[in-house]
């Protein structure tokens, strides 16, 4: 038998590594998460925080918009997951079961959808979850103190530990709002003919003189400087305002938007 | 520029700190956000009729105050915008506060430098001390003690709090207020911004006093001197009045000539509900203890400082602070402590932590002897009913006279040996029956009872070895985790789990996935085929029900090992 089957084993081995490639593509089918590189433009997805709660999750809509809320913090809520499990990949596994509670509507029964920020309510409801996945599957057993030791070096990225997994999540949203910010920023210079220019300017709005003279680069692309500078600024102004679109998506009162940005910050600057 | 220029550096140019693997786009995060924070990037000035005026530009502050060190703009709100700055002689950082007024003229110096004066003279560990003030450069400043932390509202806004860390705040601030109130001045503006905790957990309040000032401003503006207002102007109190309604006394609003040092209570009402429940008051009043599970004796406290007639509410901090210390006692007294919260952290104003644990302990171990004593009872009154039942069917016939041992006996037989038989029946009957279960089990395979099996068109490979069910995780025709489980005592434990490793069939055949990992032996199914009992594979379906495949039939004999393999990768 076993010579009769070693050339199909030879087939399903092969077949099998075949199958073994990319990860994230097929972890996440209905939950790609918005690649910053130039992906799709689901990035421009126009759900808001205040349609979820104004339908009270009575409808597959709500459920709709919140998955796609969701979708868009993913790596956020990854990051949160990632803390309680050994390794990146059985994070990921596990935001996908939560994004499948979530699509199925009841991961966020009993939560009180009056609160004014996603951020906080999306936390509280994976919190909520882990602690029920936690109780099911008595997670902590599973390895125990068995080291994991790779084969290959590519563990995923280990949780910062000197930061609390609730700050992370806070710094992990925050870089998601403004690469979201950016990218939006990126296609409003691509539809005006300006991609060149933002991929040369964008480094300032970080704050200025701090990516090398802009004389220099006046002269590279030859441009006068004080139109570039006027660029830069102009630019800053619309980014301000891409970072406020988005982080006002995430909120019931857009009027809370400078304090949340301001919240996100003092996270971002925490030690 | 150079491209390079954006990949290359892993630190961050404008802040030194060592860019994240996840920075936006290769920018540092929190200097990205600081800049679209920037007010001199405020929006185009479309809606300026209700912005706050533009912060000053760093540099303009830089210029006009010579003497510190202008580190960078950390707050900017209606009423003004704070820097951090150091002070080179004293070494010490400090905060300028640099005020937005609409309208400066002589009154309003005047004005500012009196209450700046009656500020200066505030001294109190929980009021954030006011070092200095004066204009520079035409600019109004307050020069104070620089809180390293967070504001109230920053901590609430990441986490709530727990009810005891609330009780822990509220008693700080009633004793700054109290004092404060009695030297006559009264805050006006309490809200969670204005309520900082450093790193060390103190609490202090700060911007004593400045709603009072720049409000006298505006009275000025509307009032006689109005000649100087400059017409379209924004009005900063209608700003501030705009931006947190929601934290002031009725009367505030209504009888602002009125207002006195019972406006705070009522703000710190509020601050006090928004700390329990995580959301401010609405208009009907929902006592907190029917939002969140806090002592229902929180709620009159709550309630009281939030009376919409100020003769209803505390009459002072100190009230305030005696009524609450008074229902923490009751609630100790009661032992109901864990309504109070959990002990996190309590502070030494609050419950006094051993006396708390010994309260802990001591229900703990109550609990113990309960259900030991419990458990044991029931199983000896079982038996003991056994043996009454038995004794009494014994004795249907009277005990003859001419054997009188014939009692003892009876009593002997349904007491001891018949609950003695019974218990020995009844572990057999387990026993048996636990095997036949087992042995059922052997033509069925479970799916596995994870949360991670749930999603419509996920499959699991099911594979038995005789000692536990490895499971195969397939999504989309990839693995994406492999768990084992061992079916001891009926329950599916999880005793390995991975996203990777090599998980070794019989007859050499491997199913390699992504990494493997050496120290978890049971991964690799050393046996040979007879040793593979079972396999199954099983998929969840559109509506969520999990399914045994029934093109994958279960695989039960070495015969149909290969075949049952081979059909794996259609999977």
């Amino acid at each position: 038998m076993k010579l009769a089957f070693d050339g199909r084993l030879d087939r399903i081995r092969s077949i099998l590594m075949l199958l073994m490639v990319s990860r994230r593509e097929f972890l996440m089918p209905e939950f790609t998460p918005s690649s910053p590189s130039g992906g799709p433009p689901n990035r421009f997805s126009t759900t808001c925080w205040t349609q979820v709660v104004a339908s009270r999750g009575d409808s597959s809509l709500a459920a709709e918009a919140l998955s796609e809320l969701c979708q868009d913090y993913y790596e956020a809520i990854v990051a949160f997951i990632r803390y309680s499990e050994r390794d990146e990949e059985s994070a990921r596994d596990l935001a996908h079961a939560f994004f499948a509670h979530v699509l199925e509507g009841h991961a966020f029964d009993g939560a009180d959808r009056n609160r004014g920020r996603f951020r906080s309510y999306l936390l509280g409801a994976v919190k909520h979850f882990l602690a029920q996945n936690h109780v099911k599957s008595k997670r902590l057993r599973r390895g125990g103190d068995v080291e994991m030791v790779g084969l290959d070096d590519s563990a995923g990225e280990l949780p910062n530990f000197s930061i609390s997994p609730d700050d992370n999540f806070d710094r992990r949203w925050a870089s998601t709002v403004l690469d979201r910010a950016l990218d939006a920023l990126k296609c409003e210079c691509d539809d005006n003919d300006m991609g060149d220019l933002f991929q040369h300017l964008h480094p300032w709005l970080t704050g200025d003189a701090t990516y090398g003279s802009q004389a220099d680069l006046a002269e590279q692309i030859q441009m006068d400087l004080n139109t570039l500078k006027s660029h830069v600024s102009r630019l800053r102004i619309q980014f301000r305002r891409c970072v406020k679109d988005e982080v006002a998506r995430t909120l019931v009162d857009p009027a809370q938007t400078e304090e949340e940005m301001k919240t996100l910050l003092a996270v971002l600057r925490k030690k | 520029m150079k491209d390079t220029n954006l990949h290359e550096p892993r630190q961050c140019p404008a802040c030194g700190e060592t860019l994240s693997a996840d920075s936006p786009q290769g920018l540092c995060a929190a200097c990205l956000m600081a800049g679209a924070l920037d007010p001199t990037f405020k929006d185009a000035p479309t809606n300026s009729d209700h912005s706050p005026l533009d912060s000053p530009d760093i540099e303009k502050i830089r210029s006009a105050f010579p003497q510190f060190e202008v580190i960078e703009l950390i707050g900017a709100g209606g009423m003004g915008s704070v820097y951090k700055a150091r002070q080179p002689q004293l070494d010490r950082f400090v905060a300028l506060k640099i005020l937005t007024v609409a309208d400066k003229d002589e009154r309003f110096t005047e004005r500012f430098q009196q209450e700046a004066k009656t500020l200066a003279k505030l001294s109190h560990p929980n009021i954030v001390t006011v070092y200095d003030y004066g204009e520079a450069a035409g600019l109004y400043f307050l020069l104070m003690e620089f809180v390293e932390g967070l504001n109230l509202h920053q901590i609430m806004s990441v986490s709530r709090l727990a009810p005891a860390q609330a009780l822990a705040i509220v008693p700080p601030i009633c004793e700054a207020l109290q004092y404060a109130h009695d030297l006559g001045i009264v805050h006006r503006d309490i809200k969670p911004e204005n309520i900082l905790m450093d790193q060390a957990g103190r609490v202090k309040i700060a911007d004593f006093g400045i709603a009072r000032l720049l409000e006298d401003a505006r009275d000025d503006v509307s009032g006689g001197s109005a000649g100087n207002a400059v017409p379209g102007a924004p009005s900063l109190t209608q700003e501030m009045v705009l931006g947190t309604p929601n934290y002031m006394a009725p009367e505030q609003g209504t009888n602002p000539e009125g207002v006195d040092h019972r406006a705070d209570i009522y703000s710190l009402g509020v601050v006090f509900y928004e700390m329990l429940t995580g959301e401010r008051p609405g208009s009907a009043l929902t006592p907190p203890s029917q939002r969140v599970e806090v002592d229902v004796r929180l709620d009159d406290v709550v309630l009281r400082a939030l009376a919409r007639q100020p003769e209803l509410r505390f009459q002072s901090a100190n009230e305030f602070t005696r009524t609450l210390a008074q229902v923490m006692t009751d609630a100790e007294a009661s032992g109901d402590l864990g309504d109070l919260g959990d002990s996190i952290e309590t502070p030494s104003a609050a419950i006094p932590s051993r006396r708390r644990a010994w309260i802990t302990s001591g229900a703990a171990i109550l609990l113990t002897i309960e259900v030991v004593v419990f458990r044991g009872l029931m199983g000896i009154l079982l038996m003991a009913l056994v043996g009454v039942v038995a004794y009494a069917w014994f004795s249907r016939k009277p005990i003859p006279i001419s054997n009188p041992f014939s009692k003892a006996g009876r009593v002997l037989l349904s007491m001891v040996a018949v609950p003695v038989v019974c218990f020995v029946a009844f572990t057999l009957f387990q026993l048996v029956s636990g095997n036949r279960t087992e042995a059922d089990s052997l033509n069925e395979l479970t799916p596995p009872e994870s949360r991670r099996f749930s999603s419509a068109g996920q499959t699991v490979i099911a594979v038995d070895d005789g000692l536990r069910t490895h499971y195969v995780f397939y999504y989309n025709g990839d693995i994406t985790s492999v768990e084992g489980m061992s079916q001891e005592g009926g329950r599916n434990e999880p005793e390995h789990w991975s996203r990777s490793g090599t998980l070794a069939l019989p007859n050499d055949i491997r199913i390699n996935y992504e990494r493997e990992s050496s120290n978890l032996p049971e991964l690799t199914i050393d046996g040979r085929v007879r040793d593979l009992r079972k396999g199954a594979v099983f998929q969840v379906n559109a509506d969520g029900s999990v399914l045994q495949r029934p093109d994958y039939p279960p695989l039960i004999r070495e015969e149909n090992v290969a075949e049952w393999l081979a059909s794996l990768s259609g999977l």
